[in-house]
């Protein structure tokens, strides 16, 4: 907790006969990071992959696209399969399964592509279908030319134009989507000229298919044809639906073994090798080094060696170290916080078990409501039951935390979805009755609200209070910093650059006590004297340029009271829609109690979904913002342990 | 003036003043309007150039998600400082 997990640089060196064997521990012992060897000028190479390589990737490749035509996607998985079972069947299962997978995307290729001729032939020959002509009419003339296509504009119009050319001509026509569809027989001598005139009509010609027969009666089987078509392929999904559900197992189990063969097999390539040798250059958590020591020399009796490198010896850069957490269970979900932003480095303060606390605590702060509360705790308690894996869940997880303190603080605030719970504006009173027996016990409870947002009185006491909290925050923050500074740069620099801050702090704290009269009146000047030593030791510290930082601590420290703000946007929603629905609407009575009970449906609704972000977004921000910059400097690799976990298969 | 204020009954003072009062209550809730909004549309001006940039180095490395926040968020205490004002006037 608060560091990352120790761990140490690693040498494993051995016979290159026995690369294969020891990437096989490693693989599945699954703690060890691999650093990828690159060629340099020495005599070293990286090694060769392993000859099950390229036929299990052809394999894979074959598998994924299968698995991408079935539509199979990851699921969670109870029941795991035998390897060696999956592996006895594979080739057979996967050829068999490629050619039925190939036969079924010939068959859908070909409907489709049908399905296609057929749509594009319908609306060509849909205008056609008004003229009174069959199709082979409309071509094989040797003095004929026939015009078919659209003309804008009318036939009685255009008929006299053409009559004043030539006498010697067939039109035949048919209104269609707002223009008219025309052909038109002409003698071969007088095609320029009566383009010409249909030209002025914006006349668009199009192309009449060559077919034989009446374009309506073509049609109508095109249409039938289209509907078995249609059946066809939905009888195709329906097989592809089978197909999935009968080999879905199967596919997903053969995908994992093939992956775990392909990475074992591609691993050399990430290794330095000399001629009889290889050496694997990675990092090991400390407390696994001595379970793989023995591991390797009780399989291979001192031909494959390790070694640790000191790491308090060696002058290692805190970059270059892959970082693991190491946080107890209920802390973990909290990682995913510390991911978002950048994951600490080697050396610095892990600072997850810390926001496990602060998060929720400034979540419920904000939220603080009995009702949001229970809410989010079903949703937080539904999100973990129905997500097993995946980056959701400690999203789901962390909910359930914010929604425990939410309920808490809304208890301490006596808020029920806004309403009040004791005292004389009790909700239960209002609905019991305050007289009654379960209405009395709330009225006449005033030991609650400690802190009531929904009477002024109150608010100006909460400002004070988040600000304080604030303080106490950020503080902690620069006593993080002052940690993590005199580790990296020295005692000195620490408390120039950290301790500084919190002189000027105290300083400030001096001098608005004698303002206000809490402390006798020197107090003032003292104040400014302490604020002073600190803005010396910060611009001592960190140069000149610290002064433009100054004013930060006032705007950091105001920042908090946005506890009090968010928390009392929360509540005047809440607020405003149970006083529209029983001022306003309830009074009425009828109809408009329904009206009413809507609005309190969809108007806590929304409240919720905006309780869940608000708060959220701005608890984190307080994290990022205001903490972290006093401290964190993040930016630390992930320790990327080298194996599969499998989720779908295991080995007997 | 005075002679015309003379005749004006007591009673319509009393009035007079409640009116003044609320007038005043009327300024304030204008005032209180008037530091949340001009510190939302200050904090969405400053905040609209930062996210658009943050959105944009988010969508080449995606690592940068929490740093695009942070500076996102950052002019967001403009508002913050309203609407603590708006609270301080209507409370206090």
């Amino acid at each position: 907790m608060l560091k990352a997990k120790k761990v140490s640089k690693a040498v494993i060196i051995g016979n290159k006969k026995l690369l294969h064997p020891t990437v096989d521990i490693l693989h599945s012992i699954q703690c060890v990071h691999v650093e990828d060897f690159n060629e340099d000028d020495s005599f070293l190479t990286i090694g060769k992959p392993g000859e099950a390589a390229s036929e299990a990737s052809q394999k894979l490749v074959k598998l994924r696209s299968i698995t991408n035509f079935l539509g199979i996607k990851p699921t969670h998985s109870d029941n795991l399969q035998n390897e060696d079972a999956i592996l006895n069947e594979l080739d057979a299962k996967l050829e068999k399964l490629d050619s039925t997978v190939n036969d079924l995307l010939d068959r859908k290729n070909v409907l489709g592509n049908e399905l296609k001729n057929i749509d594009d032939s319908i609306l060509l020959l849909e205008p056609l279908s008004l003229l009174p002509l069959d199709l082979e009419f409309y071509r094989g003339y040797s003095s004929i030319t026939v015009i078919t296509g659209y003309v804008q504009g009318e036939i009685s119009e255009i008929e006299p134009e053409i009559r004043s050319i030539t006498a010697n001509y067939e039109l035949l026509s048919s209104p269609h989507d707002k223009r008219n569809i025309i052909t038109l027989f002409v003698p071969v001598e007088h095609q320029q000229q009566v383009t010409d005139i249909l030209e002025k009509f914006y006349f668009n010609d199009i192309h009449v298919p060559e077919l034989k027969g009446n374009p309506g009666k073509i049609m109508t089987g095109m249409q039938n044809r289209r509907e078995d078509i249609q059946l066809e392929l939905t009888s195709l999904e329906d097989e592809i639906a089978d197909l999935k559900g009968k080999y879905m197992d199967f596919v997903l189990a053969s995908d994992e073994i093939l992956s775990i063969t392909t990475e074992k097999a591609e691993a050399p390539l990430r290794f330095a090798t000399s001629e009889s040798t290889f050496i694997i250059d990675c990092w090991i958590p400390d407390d696994k080094f001595h379970q793989i020591e023995d591991t390797l020399e009780k399989n291979f009796n001192g031909s494959v060696m390790i070694s640790k490198l000191d790491m308090e010896s060696e002058d290692i850069e805190s970059t270059t170290v892959p970082v693991e957490y190491d946080n107890p269970g209920p802390v973990k979900p909290l990682e995913a916080i510390m991911d978002l932003y950048s994951r600490p480095l080697y050396k610095e303060i892990d600072p997850s078990a810390i926001i496990f606390i602060t998060f929720p605590l400034f979540y419920g702060l904000m939220l603080g409501d009995i009702g949001y509360g229970l809410v989010l705790l079903t949703l937080g308690l539904v999100g973990r039951a129905k997500i097993k894996t995946g980056g959701l869940r400690p999203l789901a997880t962390l909910l359930v935390y914010c929604s425990i303190t939410t309920t808490i603080f809304g208890v301490l605030f006596a808020e029920i979805f806004g309403f009040h719970v004791f005292g004389h504006h009790s909700l239960v009173a209002v609905l019991f009755g305050e007289h009654s027996a379960i209405g009395g016990i709330f009225y006449n409870f005033h030991a609650l609200p400690i802190l009531d947002r929904l009477g002024k009185d109150d608010i100006p006491i909460l400002l004070i209070i988040t600000a304080l909290i604030g303080v106490v925050h950020m503080n902690l923050g620069f006593i993080l910093g002052f940690r993590n500074e005199a580790i990296s740069h020295g005692l000195k620099t620490a408390v120039l650059e950290k301790i500084s801050w919190m002189v000027l702090q105290l300083g400030i704290a001096i001098f608005a006590l004698a303002a206000f009269n809490a402390i006798p009146g020197v107090g003032m000047t003292a104040g400014i004297i302490v604020a002073l030593i600190g803005v010396v030791m910060l611009i001592a510290g960190e140069g000149g340029t610290a002064i433009l930082e100054l004013p930060s601590i006032l705007s950091n420290t105001l920042s908090y009271t946005r506890f009090a703000a968010v928390g009392l946007s929360s509540v005047g929603i809440a607020f405003a829609i149970n006083n529209i629905v029983t001022e306003m609407l309830f009074p009425k009575g009828g109809f408009f109690i329904i009206i009413g009970i809507i609005v309190l449906l969809i108007g806590h609704t929304v409240n919720t979904v905006l309780g869940v972000i608000a708060p959220g977004l701005h608890a984190l921000r307080l994290q990022y913002v205001e903490f972290f910059t006093k401290f964190y400097i993040g930016g630390g690799r992930k320790f990327n342990q080298f194996g599969y976990t499998r989720k779908y298969t295991e080995v007997k | 003036m005075l002679e015309v204020a003379g005749t004006i009954e007591p009673s319509s003072i009393e009035l007079l003043k409640d009116v003044a009062v609320e007038n005043n209550r009327g300024l304030v809730a204008i005032g209180a309007g008037l530091a949340v909004g001009l510190a939302g549309i200050g904090s969405g001006i400053a905040e609209k150039d930062i996210g658009a940039a943050a959105v944009g180095a988010f969508a080449e490395r995606e690592e940068l998600f929490g740093k695009g926040l942070i500076m996102t968020v950052i002019p967001e205490t403009i508002v913050i400082f309203g609407l603590v004002v708006a609270i301080l006037l209507l409370f206090l």
